[in-house]
């Protein structure tokens, strides 16, 4: 419910030609259902408005004998006393879509007006609206307005009008007042409250913008409404029978008997009729619903689906470093050599210690780029990268570098616009006994295999990646049940051993996500992830949402089961000062490249990178010393239209002429040093490497 | 504990709005409903009279405020009032013989029709911008006709023409209401078209409304990592997928209660079928009041009833609900 501000009513333009303009461009990006739904109920009010004029005859006298059959003189035939029913259908919809749309708008006006009020003024007011509200809602409508209409107060349209809007209101008005409290509490409304700004002109500026949408949707949803309840009614003989409608018209058509003596021609056009209009409301608020919840809109469905390990679902990524499966992995055809079925899904034999600084992962020319219809981002650019076993490899950069895209990239967790280029990730773990596996290219059973049972993933957010309505412990065990087969009482010594060791009371096994705390969660997280004793553990920000003490006590606890159990550790994050106190190797990346990597040791004390210098610099240290802050100035590339050569010269106070001239490539810090990359020459060359040590010296 | 008494307090004054609406209509009415019936029914005897001029207050019964004690205190005893067209018998009597084909009937094709669209709705999100999913505007089309529309073409082609179902009614006609097989047999013969079109021109709704749910929840983080889990594709649609999304579509399920009676009201006129819905539109038809007040605080406390277990249910199947609580 983030964007709600959508393009439904278009800004004034300068010229006319020109807002025409714009007008249809905004149109063409309707959701194609809010355009189709849009379309019919145009038409349906042009008939509306021209219906009765184009009406060949006077829908009320009776000209010619009754229940002909269609013919050129009586398009749709006649009724039983001779009436045209083409003309009555045509004068009809008029009286129907007036009723309709006016009950409508009015149902609207007191549904935006109550839900507002109550959303805004809150306390008592809030109260007793919400009260009113939810009463209305469960009253049985249609037996009110049946009710009230029987005690005939209800002789005209007008009436009518007024008790459909009536009864029609509250289901508006509780959403509005949703939608309206969550605003109000925002940041930015907080804001204004705080600087004093006007009750009037938060309402008007910040509210109404806000909910209108809510609003549209309201409008359809109560014409919709009030349209089939006017038909019933009209059908059942409670609204004037003597004044045409759609509803009267089968009202009569059913009196008459029209079905039973073979007059269909009396009895279904004026119902399709109602049921195109219906359709209509249906398909514009179907539309709106997908501009208001963009996981709703159909963008394509990514181009292969990379098997049916699971089902494509979401297209269009909100979270921009989480991002979506399809992968286009037979397009490349990127299939290691050597490895065959039985080798990938060989049963897990002898221990699980590997021996140490085996290569575990190494990923090559990896590049993954998010298709939209607005561009290609090119999100992962052409990246090499290695994890061994029992290594914690450290991935650092800021948001939108393409870190978290990379890490879900490798294990295939990236949804539809999201689309893998080219590369390569072999991965040689036990289950393969030591032959690669390139996870890029095996089958999605073989995938699914290999996930968490050898590659095991610790979300960001541990409240979003845990399943609200699944106990904790019964989360564990799904994972375990999927992988391995063991008793009842073996799985929960299994999840009772991965809890103690996480240090979470085993009282709190049987809690449900939410009754933890942000740490606890976490933990919990880490557990899941430990529970099938993977080779590989992916950690994105694992505690960038909790508190700093929290923060401390989850990271010494990484390090700690990581020195005990051995698994290997890639750990995502924007701050260099963990990764320092944790990493062996550490990699930084920068506009979907990686810019440089080495030890731990070397990449602290000598940095290659500008771009690695202002990051360390715009941090402070879990552990260590206090020394000045500095921030990066400037903004990440736009990665739709890259620049040539480096993509940091922008930002970058070492960049010479030739930064944007030569592509970028990886080049050894020094020769001492091995692996020890970095894709800045002009920090490599000599005169700068003095330049760098004194700002060192300067800043510590 | 504070939160089942706000509950409790909310059903209380819903089923007390209800209960005074049904007191003020016919009195904020003009013209006097009294007269109304007199020129309906001109040979009301003397007893029926007196009982109507009590429960309308156009006799000397003191003033409004004193009349809408007694009629609480009536209702609180369970007395409707008299029915006029059958008088002198008691309209709850004849509400209490029609009440269970209405709940019957309307009860178990509401909850297939919210059991079948609630899974398609699943599959098609699952599969989504399959052909199945691609099936959806027909489906839209569908909800859109308006109910008594469709079930008159689907009774003029399956009874009328093809003789599969028959066309009105609740049983034969020749057949006493009672617990034997031939009655039970004819009653759910009977009850096959009119399940049938609510099911039609329901499913629909369920469908689009899990459909969207369910597509809004495979976007979760939760999915994402129920897919890194490893777990098998039906593990993750069924308990991480549809477990999450069912829950609005549950709630959405209470709400939509009223629109189901509705629906029945409608079925049971086309259908001339023996429950409630058909005895409203009859009493309104006939301008019999007393029965056309009764109906509508049954109908309205029926609703709120079904509101209260629906939410019950929804505390049970959402963990979440129930922390709200204790807190």
């Amino acid at each position: 419910m983030t964007s709600v501000r959508v393009a439904l009513v278009p800004k004034e333009g300068a010229s006319a030609a020109g807002s025409r303009r714009r007008l249809l461009a905004r149109w063409r990006r309707l959701p194609i259902k809010a355009r189709a739904g849009g379309s019919i109920l145009a038409a349906f009010c042009i008939v509306a408005i021209v219906g009765p004029y184009l009406a060949p005859y006077d829908p009320t006298s009776d000209i010619v004998s009754g229940l002909q059959a269609p013919s050129v003189a009586h398009l749709l035939g006649t009724t039983m006393t001779g009436q045209d029913v083409l003309s009555e259908v045509l004068v009809g919809t008029r009286a129907t879509m007036v009723v309709a749309f006016a009950a409508g708008a009015l149902a609207t006006c007191m549904a935006a007006l109550i839900g507002v009020a109550a959303g805004f003024l809150a306390g008592l007011w809030d109260e007793s609206l919400s009260l009113l509200t939810n009463v209305f809602l469960v009253l049985p409508a249609l037996p009110l307005l049946i009710v009230l209409l029987s005690y005939k107060s209800a002789d005209s349209s007008l009436g009518i009008t007024l008790v459909l809007s009536m009864l029609g209101w509250p289901y508006g008005a509780r959403l509005i007042r949703a939608q309206t409290l969550s605003l109000r509490r925002r940041d930015f409304i907080t804001a204004a409250r705080e600087t004093g700004e006007r009750r009037r002109r938060i309402l008007w500026a910040e509210i109404l913008p806000n909910v209108g949408s809510l609003i549209a949707v309201t409008f359809v949803g109560s014409v919709l409404y009030a349209i089939s309840a006017e038909v019933a009614l009209a059908f059942l003989g409670l609204t004037p029978t003597s004044q045409w409608s759609l509803g009267t018209i089968l009202y009569w058509a059913q009196t008459e008997s029209a079905l039973q003596l073979g007059a269909w021609w009396w009895f279904v056009p004026p119902g399709v009729f109602v049921a195109l209009i219906g359709a209509g409301l249906v398909l514009l608020n179907m539309g709106l619903d997908e501009l208001i919840n963009p996981r709703l809109r159909d963008t394509r469905r990514g181009t292969a689906t990379g098997g049916r390990s699971w089902r494509p679902t979401d297209p269009t990524v909100v979270a921009p470093d989480i991002a979506a499966h399809s992968i286009d992995v037979a397009r490349h055809g990127i299939v290691s050599a050597g490895v065959t079925r039985s080798e990938s899904s060989a049963p897990v034999t002898g221990s699980p210690q590997v021996e140490p600084s085996q290569l575990l992962l190494e990923v090559r020319g990896f590049s993954i780029t998010y298709r939209s219809t607005g561009g290609a981002v090119g999100a992962v650019r052409d990246v090499d990268l290695t994890l061994h076993s029992g290594e914690i490899v450290g991935l650092a950069g800021e948001s939108g570098s393409g870190k978290s895209t990379l890490a879900y990239g490798l294990c295939r967790l990236l949804r539809p616009p999201a689309v893998i280029e080219a590369g390569s990730v072999n991965y040689r773990g036990r289950r393969s006994g030591g032959a690669r596996v390139d996870l890029l290219a095996c089958s999605p059973d073989e995938l699914r295999e290999l996930r968490w049972s050898e590659v095991a993933v610790v979300f960001q957010s541990a409240m979003n990646a845990l399943n609200p309505v699944m106990r904790v412990s019964d989360q564990l065990i799904d994972a375990i049940d999927a992988h391995v087969t063991l008793g009842e009482d073996a799985k929960v010594e299994r999840v009772e051993r991965l809890i103690d060791l996480v240090g979470i009371p085993r009282d709190r096994m049987g809690s449900y996500p939410h009754e933890l705390s942000g740490g606890m969660r976490q933990r919990v997280m880490i557990a899941m992830a430990l529970v099938l004793y993977p080779e590989i553990v992916i950690m994105d920000e694992p505690t960038t949402a909790l508190d700093v003490v929290v923060q401390r006590e989850i990271l010494s606890q990484i390090i700690e089961l990581q020195s005990e159990m051995g698994f290997a550790v890639l750990f995502i994050t924007h701050d260099l000062s963990v990764l320092a106190e944790m990493a062996t190797r550490i990699a930084v990346m920068y506009g979907g490249r990686v810019v440089e990597v080495g030890s731990t040791t070397e990449m602290v004390e000598r940095p290659a990178h500008p771009y690695t210098r202002a990051l360390l610099r715009s941090f402070p240290s879990l552990w260590g010393p206090k020394r000045a802050l500095a921030g990066i100035p400037g903004s990440p590339p736009d990665l739709r239209n890259p620049s040539p050569g480096c993509p940091f010269v922008p930002r970058c106070k070492y960049a010479a002429a030739s930064c944007t001239e030569v592509a970028m490539s990886l080049l050894p810090v020094s020769a001492g040093e091995a692996g020890h990359v970095s894709a800045c020459p002009v920090m490599l060359s000599p005169s700068a490497e003095h330049v760098a040590e004194h700002e060192i010296e300067t800043t510590s | 504990m504070k939160h089942i008494a706000r509950r409790l307090a909310f059903y209380v004054a819903a089923a007390w709005a209800a209960i005074t609406i049904n007191f003020f209509v016919p009195r904020a009415m003009p013209g006097n409903a009294v007269d109304a019936m007199m020129a309906q029914f001109p040979h009301l005897e003397p007893g029926a009279l007196k009982a109507l001029e009590a429960e309308f207050g156009v006799g000397s019964d003191g003033s409004l405020l004193h009349q809408y004690g007694s009629y609480l205190v009536n209702i609180l005893h369970g007395n409707l009032g008299t029915d006029l067209t059958q008088f002198p018998t008691p309209v709850s009597s004849i509400i209490a013989s029609t009440l269970p084909w209405t709940l019957i009937l309307v009860g178990s094709a509401t909850v297939i029709s919210f059991l079948l669209g609630t899974l398609l709705g699943i599959f098609a999100a699952w599969r989504r911008g399959s052909r199945f999913d691609n099936l959806m505007p027909g489906f839209i089309f569908l909800q859109a006709t308006p109910y008594f529309f469709l079930a008159l073409l689907l009774v003029d082609l399956f009874a009328a023409h093809l003789h599969y179902f028959p066309e009105q009614r609740g049983y034969d006609i020749g057949l006493v209401p009672g617990w034997h097989l031939n009655f039970i047999e004819s009653a759910l013969y009977h009850s096959l078209l009119p399940a049938l079109t609510i099911v039609i021109t329901s499913v629909g709704g369920w469908m689009l409304g899990m459909r969207n749910m369910m597509i809004t929840t495979l976007g979760e983080d939760y999915v994402l990592s129920a897919v890194a889990k490893g777990l098998a594709p039906r593990r993750i649609m069924l308990a991480y997928g549809a477990r999450n999304a069912i829950l609005p579509s549950f709630a959405a399920f209470s709400t939509s209660l009223g629109l189901v009676v509705s629906g029945a009201l409608i079925m049971e006129v086309v259908f001339a079928y023996p429950g409630v819905g058909l005895l409203l539109y009859n009493a309104v038809t006939s301008n019999d009041y007393p029965m056309v007040q009764a109906l509508f605080l049954i109908i309205s406390l029926a609703v709120l009833g079904a509101n209260l277990i629906a939410e019950v249910v929804y505390v049970l199947v959402d963990p979440r609900t129930r922390t709200a609580e204790a807190a």
